[in-house]
C-alpha cells in the first residue's frame, strides 16, 4: 500500500484499524525525507529517533485498546519559529543556531495531545522575514514543480514538505501572506486563521500584532482537521480568545448556493494574466455552484502596504531586541557589554532582518512614531472598518492568493520594494485580523512550464467554518485534476517506497 | 527623508559593516519613498489600530502560576556564573 501521499484521513483510518502501524507511516516519510528532502532544502531538522519513539508509543497505546487522539500517529511538520520541546528553533537565523526550545509552543503541545508525531523543523526566512525562503541562514528551500523556482514564503519549508509528500500535516505562521502565498506557489492548502484563534506561546515573535499559526494541508479537511487540534483559548496568551471550540472537518459539508462573494478591485491589480485567466474561470464555476458572486472595492486596501511594512517592522524591532546574546542565542566574543550585543547582533542576524530592525527604529524613533508608525496604524483602521463593512454585504471575499506563479530563485531578492509590493494581495488579511484560506485553483503557464496558483478566499473573524465550507465544495468541483497534477509531480521527484500491510 | 544609518543601528545595538550599510542605507531609501504614500491618506479623526482584538481580550487573574524552572532557563544562557546570567564588563577600564 502506498502511504505517501494518501490523504491524511485515510492514512489516519488506516492506523487506527491497526490495517498500518504508526511506525509504518513514520518509517514512510523519513524515507521520503531522506529521498526528498536534500533537493528541496525543505526541512532544517529532521526529529528521527523522537518521531520513532512517539510512533511506537502511540502504536503501543493503540494495542493496549487506548485512544491516542484524532492525530493518533500521523506526522507533522513544523516550521522552525515554533517551539517544540527538545528540538532546535533558529527562526532561519544564525543567532539561534545552537538553541534548543526547552518547552513546546502551544500549538505543538496541541499537536502532541492528539497523538500527532512531529517529524521535523522546516526552512523558513529569516525571522520570517521574506516571501521566498532566500533569507533563510540554512540555504533556499526549492520548489518541487521547479527545482530552479522558490517555493514562496516564510513558510516555504512547510509548504514543500507537504506538496512533496513529505508530511501529510504541516504547521505554518502568517504574518503578511506566509501561509497562503507558498500554499499557492506549491499547489496545496494553507489557512491564516483569524486572529486570536490559535495561541501564539511558544512561538517567536515577528510582528505581534499580525502573526498567527495555522496549517497546511494538501486538502482543505486536511487544513480544517489541523486547524481544529490547534485551535483555542490558551490562558499563555492574552490575545487568545475564548471561543466556543468548533469540529471544523464537520462544517464541510453543506450547502453553498446564495453565498454571496465580493471580488475587489484592488487585488487584481498587478495579478498576471495566466493567473487572472485562472481566476476568472474559478469564478465561473463559483457561479455556476450557485454562489452570487459580485465586483466590489476596498479602496483603502491601495496603503495596505506601506501601512503593513511600517507596523510590521516597527514590532519586529522591538520583539528582536531580546537576541543580545545575554539569556539565550548566540553571543560573540567582545571586551564590553555595549559590543557584546552590538557584534551578537551584528554577527547574527542577516541582512534582511537587520533592515527590518533599521526600518523599525527609523519609524518609532523620536519625531517619527506619530509621522510614520501612528499613521500607518490609522489606515490600518480604516482597511479593518472596509472589511467590517463589505462583510455586511458579502459571506465572503476572493482573490487570487498571489499575483503571479513562484519566480526563479534570486529573481527578486536583489529587488526589496518588488518583494514587498507582491504581498499585496495577502497582507491586508493580517491588517483586518480576518480570516482566509488559499487553495489551489489551477495551473497557470511561465516560461513553458505549468506551475500551481491558489485562490485566496477570504471570511469573517471567526468564520473559518464559511471559508472551509465553500473551499471544501470548491474543491470537489475543481481538485481531482489537479491532485493528479500533485501525484505526477511526486512520481518525478523520486521513487516511492511502499507500506507492507499489518497482519 | 534621509535615514541616519549609523545612528539607527548604534540605537538598534547592530554592528554593521560598511558594506553592508550602504547597501542598507539604498534599499531603506527606496522603501521609505514608497511608506511616504501614507501621507495621502486622510486620516484626520480615525483612531489608531495599535492591537488586534483589544476589545475582546481579559485580563488574566492576578495569581501565581507555574513557569519554566530556573535551571532550564539558565541551560540555555550562553554563560552562567552561580546561577546568574554572566556578561562581560560594562567598560573596559572598569
Amino acid at each position: 500500500m502506498e502511504i505517501r501521499g494518501m490523504p491524511a484521513r485515510d492514512i489516519l483510518r488506516y492506523i487506527s484499524s491497526g490495517e498500518v502501524s504508526a511506525a509504518e507511516v513514520v518509517e514512510t516519510y523519513l524515507d521520503a525525507i531522506r529521498e526528498i528532502g536534500p533537493q528541496t532544502n525543505a526541512f532544517i531538522e529532521v526529529l528521527e529517533p523522537a518521531a520513532r519513539a512517539d510512533a511506537s508509543r502511540i502504536d503501543k497505546e493503540l494495542r493496549d485498546g487506548g485512544s491516542p487522539g484524532i492525530l493518533a500517529g500521523l506526522p507533522v511538520a513544523i516550521k522552525d519559529n515554533i517551539c517544540v520541546k527538545g528540538a532546535g528553533c533558529t527562526c532561519g537565523s544564525k543567532i539561534l543556531e545552537n538553541w534548543i526550545a526547552p518547552y513546546d509552543a502551544t500549538a505543538a503541545r496541541r499537536l502532541r495531545e492528539q497523538g500527532a508525531v512531529i517529524i521535523g523543523k522546516t526552512n523558513m526566512d529569516e525571522f520570517a522575514m521574506g516571501s521566498s525562503t532566500e533569507t533563510s541562514a540554512y540555504g533556499v528551500t526549492r520548489n518541487p514543480w521547479d527545482l530552479s523556482r522558490v517555493p514562496g514564503g516564510s513558510s516555504g519549508g512547510s509548504a514543500v514538505a507537504v506538496a512533496a509528500g513529505m508530511a501529510p500535516l504541516a504547521l505554518g505562521t502568517d504574518t503578511g501572506g506566509s501561509i497562503r502565498q507558498p500554499a499557492s506557489f506549491t499547489g496545496i492548502c494553507g489557512l491564516k486563521p483569524t486572529y486570536g484563534l490559535v495561541s501564539r506561546y511558544g512561538v517567536t515573535a515577528y510582528a505581534s500584532s499580525l502573526d498567527t499559526v495555522g496549517p497546511f494541508g494538501e486538502g482543505v479537511w486536511d487544513c480544517a482537521l489541523l486547524l481544529e487540534v490547534i485551535a483555542g483559548h490558551d490562558p499563555l496568551d492574552a490575545t487568545s480568545h475564548a471561543k466556543e471550540p468548533v469540529t471544523y472537518t464537520k462544517a464541510l459539508d453543506g450547502n453553498v448556493a446564495g453565498l454571496r462573494v465580493g471580488v475587489p478591485q484592488e487585488l487584481l491589480r498587478g495579478v498576471s494574466a495566466p493567473v487572472k485567466a485562472v481566476f476568472e474561470s474559478t469564478l465561473s464555476t463559483m457561479e455556476d455552484m450557485g454562489m452570487i458572486v459580485e465586483e466590489m472595492s476596498l479602496p483603502s486596501l491601495a496603503h495596505a502596504v506601506e501601512a503593513y511594512y511600517v507596523i510590521a517592522a516597527a514590532e519586529a524591532s522591538s520583539n528582536l531586541a531580546r537576541f543580545d546574546g545575554v539569556r539565550f542565542g548566540r553571543r560573540a566574543d567582545a571586551g564590553t557589554l555595549d559590543e557584546m550585543y552590538t557584534r551578537s547582533r551584528g554577527e547574527g542576524f542577516g541582512k534582511e532582518v537587520i533592515k527590518r530592525i533599521i526600518l523599525g527604529t527609523f519609524v518609532l524613533d523620536t519625531g517619527n512614531k506619530d509621522r510614520y508608525y501612528r499613521r500607518a496604524a490609522q489606515v490600518r483602521t480604516l482597511i479593518k472598518d472596509e472589511f467590517q463593512k463589505a462583510f455586511e454585504r458579502f459571506d465572503l471575499i476572493v482573490s487570487p492568493a498571489a499575483p503571479d506563479v513562484a519566480f526563479k530563485i534570486g529573481e527578486k531578492i536583489q529587488d526589496p520594494l518588488t518583494m514587498y509590493l507582491a504581498d499585496l494581495i495577502t497582507i491586508p488579511v493580517n491588517m483586518a485580523g480576518v480570516c482566509a484560506l488559499s487553495m489551489p485553483m489551477g495551473f497557470a503557464e511561465c516560461d513553458g512550464v505549468s506551475l500551481p496558483c491558489g485562490l485566496q478566499i477570504i471570511g469573517k473573524p471567526f468564520d473559518e467554518q464559511t471559508v472551509l465550507r465553500a473551499g471544501y465544495c470548491l474543491e470537489q468541483e475543481i481538485g481531482a485534476g489537479i491532485r493528479e497534477k500533485v501525484r505526477h509531480m511526486r512520481q518525478n521527484l523520486g521513487p516511492v517506497r511502499e507500506c507492507e500491510l499489518v497482519d | 527623508m534621509e535615514i541616519d544609518i549609523k545612528r539607527m543601528a548604534h540605537l538598534a545595538r547592530i554592528d554593521l559593516d560598511p558594506q553592508d550599510e550602504s547597501t542598507i542605507a539604498t534599499e531603506l531609501e527606496i522603501i521609505l519613498a514608497r511608506i511616504s504614500r501614507l501621507f495621502e491618506v486622510d486620516v484626520e479623526g480615525v483612531p489608531p489600530t495599535f492591537v488586534m482584538g483589544a476589545e475582546s481580550m481579559e485580563p488574566a487573574e492576578d495569581l501565581p502560576h507555574e513557569s519554566l524552572c530556573r535551571e532550564l532557563v539558565m541551560e540555555c544562557a550562553p554563560s552562567v556564573h552561580d546561577g546568574y546570567f554572566k556578561v562581560p564588563r560594562e567598560s573596559q577600564g572598569v
